[in-house]
């Protein structure tokens, strides 16, 4: 083996040009595992379908047609890939646009719940004591009450719509940022940066902004792709019992409501919002799971987590 | 040999019980019929809900006074077998009941029970029946077997509260046991069929009444109502021979029925009318032009062809063939015709030259499809001008709002409309219900003498006077009688009753 200047220049460059590529890879290694790939393919498939709903839509999605309703799956030999339904809407079309309203309902009802759930959860935390008792006290109140019922009982009282939907899905949503949260704070209210940055004078809003919350970010992101998952469930839940968004609206949840009454003669009603809603919700749950898995620390030392 | 004749021996006392079996088991093999029922069980006590599959039930088992006969387009006997009005008060009416009818303790029938009857549906606590004897001022039993009731004014829609309402429960049963233990634990009827047992929210079995005068030898010896709310339930076990009626068939899944091997359709016309109901108190239905413009948007004809299969009768006015009033000849004058240009003009009129934005609610499953055809008819309004924005609240709600006139714009049905009497009264006539506030002087006026005129004729006329002025006024759409399909099983013979009441004797097995 030659020890030549030379030879040790070329090294070097070889060392120089190596050395960013594996960082990447490194980094990039924990998010190449199947189950990531898988949801987040899932995930998306869905964001695809939602954002460009009206330019893949082949029809309007509430254009009803009398004369050509319960038409079959045609595929690609007809005009209705996968048929109409009772008033002759295009599922296909209804199938992209519900994708929209599960998207924005899940997103929304995750951010709101997130932006609550973590703030109050920083808050309870960080400041113990009173606060913390009165927070938790809430925390309990409201999780006491069956989630779907509290739903229920906030539409049945303010009538339907789309933010009064999301309103009744944030109401409990917000408990599981909180909880966890408010541990974690409590954990880091007593960490010497914290410390160290009430002793040079920082106030308590400036240490939650700067200090606490940024470290809650993780947990949070990984309550958050549970709580999507959950979020569209509880649309189509309530969509399903007539509790949803206006039926203007197309939503899985609601097709897979209507479609209910023609299980046994028109199956295609019922079946593809209902394989919607099973492969999202797997999509994002295998995406959290992930998500989990790389950022919980005890997983990484123990090198479980894969996928 | 004797191994051989101890063998023939045994084969022989195995022939004969398997004889004994048999012959007992057919001559206690008992004739069953289950109805797949739609609505809820409630209870024991015969006055506690006012939906028309209870006073099915406890007219069956309690027996009523009168019932009314789709057939013959009349009232017809069944406890009483006679009744008159005064013709010089017309507020007196005699109620003669039948001396052969014994309760199924065998127990006569008397006019202390009816008067009881009456008395208890005002008084009992958890009745919801009161509605049906408001019209009366007093009832008394004049002797043994006649029932003198007066009215508060002349009623000549009476029977419409009494027939398939009143159930004849028993005075000395109630005194002596009292409200809690009566119906409960000793329902003693006049009915054809005996309760046996009352699961709530579930079913509800009665046994054929052996002394009963009512009723034949081919009806059931046990009759079942099960709830049953899906649909898909009803016909999946009626294919399954679980059950042998099932109730309301919608359009789509009468092929299976047709389909199956030992199930038939059977149908009726609906005494039900269907309605898109528009509130006066709420802007804009205020507006006669944009009322108008609704009626004209509307094509019954195509929902009923498409969304419906068929299966209903397009209202022309608010009642139909069979009804108490209808006349065929001026009920062509009461069609508001489908005609989206009219309609269109009718919303530039009413002073909406850029359309107008409503609020429409429809109940979910209350109805058939009426979801549907609620989600159907909102585009037909678009293309008007008139932009409903639809709400799907679920029925109890829907239902709570619309009793406290707090609904603008509404599909709804009203059932048991034989007389339209109390039906139109109801919704209409100022003041009688909040659910609609619409008020028109005239109607009150004509409908005032509805309520007085007994004789038949001048009735039918009066009626249609009065909805002369519903069809030009439209507070509402009339848009439909459902044609009402159950599925029966072979062995099994009924004519479906439009009124959603199933009589035991009405049911005949082969």
């Amino acid at each position: 083996m030659t020890n030549s200047p030379a030879s040790q220049a070329s090294r070097a460059e070889v060392t120089s040009t190596q050395t960013p590529v594996s960082d990447f890879r490194k980094a990039l290694r924990p998010w190449l595992k199947p189950k990531i790939i898988m949801g987040g393919s899932l995930v998306f498939l869905l964001i695809f379908m939602g954002v460009l709903a009206p330019i893949i839509s082949p029809y309007d999605p509430n254009v009803q047609n009398l004369g050509n309703t319960l038409k079959a799956p045609q595929w690609l030999e007809g005009a209705h890939f996968l048929g109409t339904d009772h008033v002759g809407r295009d599922i296909l079309s209804r199938i992209f646009y519900g994708a929209r309203i599960s998207l924005v309902i899940a997103g929304t009802v995750v951010v709101i719940s997130g932006v609550i759930g973590v703030g109050l959860g920083a808050i309870s935390g960080y400041f113990a004591g009173r606060t913390d008792f009165f927070i938790q006290k809430l925390v309990e109140v409201i999780w006491a009450f069956p989630p779907l019922l509290l739903a229920i009982a906030v539409i049945a009282f303010f009538g339907q719509g789309l933010w009064i939907l999301i309103a009744a899905l944030v109401a409990q949503r917000w408990i599981p940022y909180c909880r966890v949260s408010r541990g974690q704070a409590l954990s880091l209210r007593t960490r010497d940066f914290v410390d160290a940055a009430r002793s040079l004078g920082a106030r308590d809003t400036r240490i939650i902004i700067k200090h606490i919350l940024p470290n809650l970010m993780q947990a949070a992101m990984v309550i958050g792709t549970f709580a999507m998952a959950t979020a569209i469930i509880s649309e189509a839940s309530l969509s399903f019992l007539g509790l949803g968004v206006p039926p203007e609206i197309p939503t899985w949840g609601s097709m897979l409501a209507d479609g209910r009454a023609y299980i046994s003669t028109s199956w295609w009603l019922a079946l593809f919002p209902g394989l919607c809603i099973f492969f999202t919700v797997l999509g994002i749950n295998l995406l959290g799971d992930g998500m989990r898995d790389i950022f919980d620390p005890r997983l990484k030392r123990s090198g479980s987590g894969v996928g | 040999m004797r191994k051989l004749l101890s063998l023939r021996t045994a084969a022989a006392a195995l022939t004969m019980a398997a004889a004994v079996t048999l012959t007992a088991t057919s001559a206690t093999a008992q004739k069953k019929v289950v109805i797949g029922a739609t609505g809820n069980i409630y209870g024991w006590n015969p006055y506690q809900d006012s939906a028309a599959q209870m006073y099915g039930i406890w007219c069956n088992v309690y027996g009523c006074l009168c019932r009314y006969d789709f057939k013959k387009a009349n009232y017809s006997p069944m406890l009483a077998e006679s009744w008159s009005v005064n013709p010089k008060d017309p507020n007196e009416w005699t109620f003669k009941l039948r001396k052969d009818v014994k309760s199924h303790s065998g127990a006569e029938l008397t006019a202390a029970d009816v008067v009881h009857t009456i008395n208890r549906i005002k008084t009992d606590k958890q009745s919801s029946q009161k509605q049906n004897v408001r019209p009366l001022k007093s009832a008394t039993a004049i002797d043994k077997h006649t029932v003198q009731m007066i009215t508060k004014k002349p009623t000549a829609h009476l029977l419409q509260h009494v027939c398939d309402i009143y159930a004849i429960t028993r005075k000395e049963v109630f005194d002596k046991h009292g409200p809690r233990n009566a119906d409960r634990k000793y329902p003693d009827g006049f009915g054809p069929y005996a309760l046996d047992r009352v699961v709530i929210g579930e079913q509800v079995i009665t046994k054929r009444a052996k002394n009963s005068v009512f009723g034949n030898k081919d009806n059931p010896d046990i009759l079942i109502w099960r709830k049953m709310a899906e649909v898909e339930q009803r016909v999946t076990a009626l294919l399954n021979g679980e059950i042998q009626i099932a109730q309301f068939i919608p359009p789509h899944l009468m092929k299976r029925v047709e389909d199956g091997k030992g199930t038939k359709l059977s149908f009726t016309d609906s005494v039900e009318i269907m309605m898109l109901l528009m509130n006066p108190a709420f802007k804009p239905w205020d507006n006669k032009k944009l009322r108008q413009a609704v009626a004209h948007a509307i094509d019954r004809d195509t929902i009923i062809k498409t969304i419906l299969q068929g299966m209903a009768g397009k209202l022309k006015g608010a009642i139909g063939p069979g009804q108490i009033g209808y006349d065929a000849e001026r009920s062509k004058a009461f069609d508001l015709a489908y005609d989206p240009a009219k309609a269109a003009r009718l919303v530039k009129e009413a002073g909406y030259p850029n359309g107008v934005d409503v609020e429409m609610s429809t109940p979910v499953g209350r109805y058939v499809n009426d979801k549907i055809i609620s989600q159907a008819i909102v585009p037909m309004l678009a293309k008007v001008g008139i932009r409903a924005k639809l709400m799907t609240p679920e029925w109890s709600t829907q239902w709570a709002n619309v009793r406290k006139g707090k609904r603008s714009f509404f599909y709804q049905g009203r059932g048991s409309v034989i007389d339209p009497g109390p039906a139109l009264a109801q919704y209409f006539k100022t003041g009688v219900s909040p659910r609609i506030k619409y008020s028109n002087p005239k109607y009150d006026a004509l409908f005032d003498e509805v309520a007085k005129e007994f004789d038949p004729k001048k009735r039918q006329k009066l009626i249609n006077d009065a909805i002369a002025v519903l069809v030009e006024d439209v507070p509402a759409v009339f848009m439909w009688r459902h044609r009402l399909a159950y599925g029966v099983a072979n062995n099994v013979s009924i004519s479906p009753p439009a009124n959603g009441r199933i009589y035991g004797e009405n049911i005949r097995i082969k």
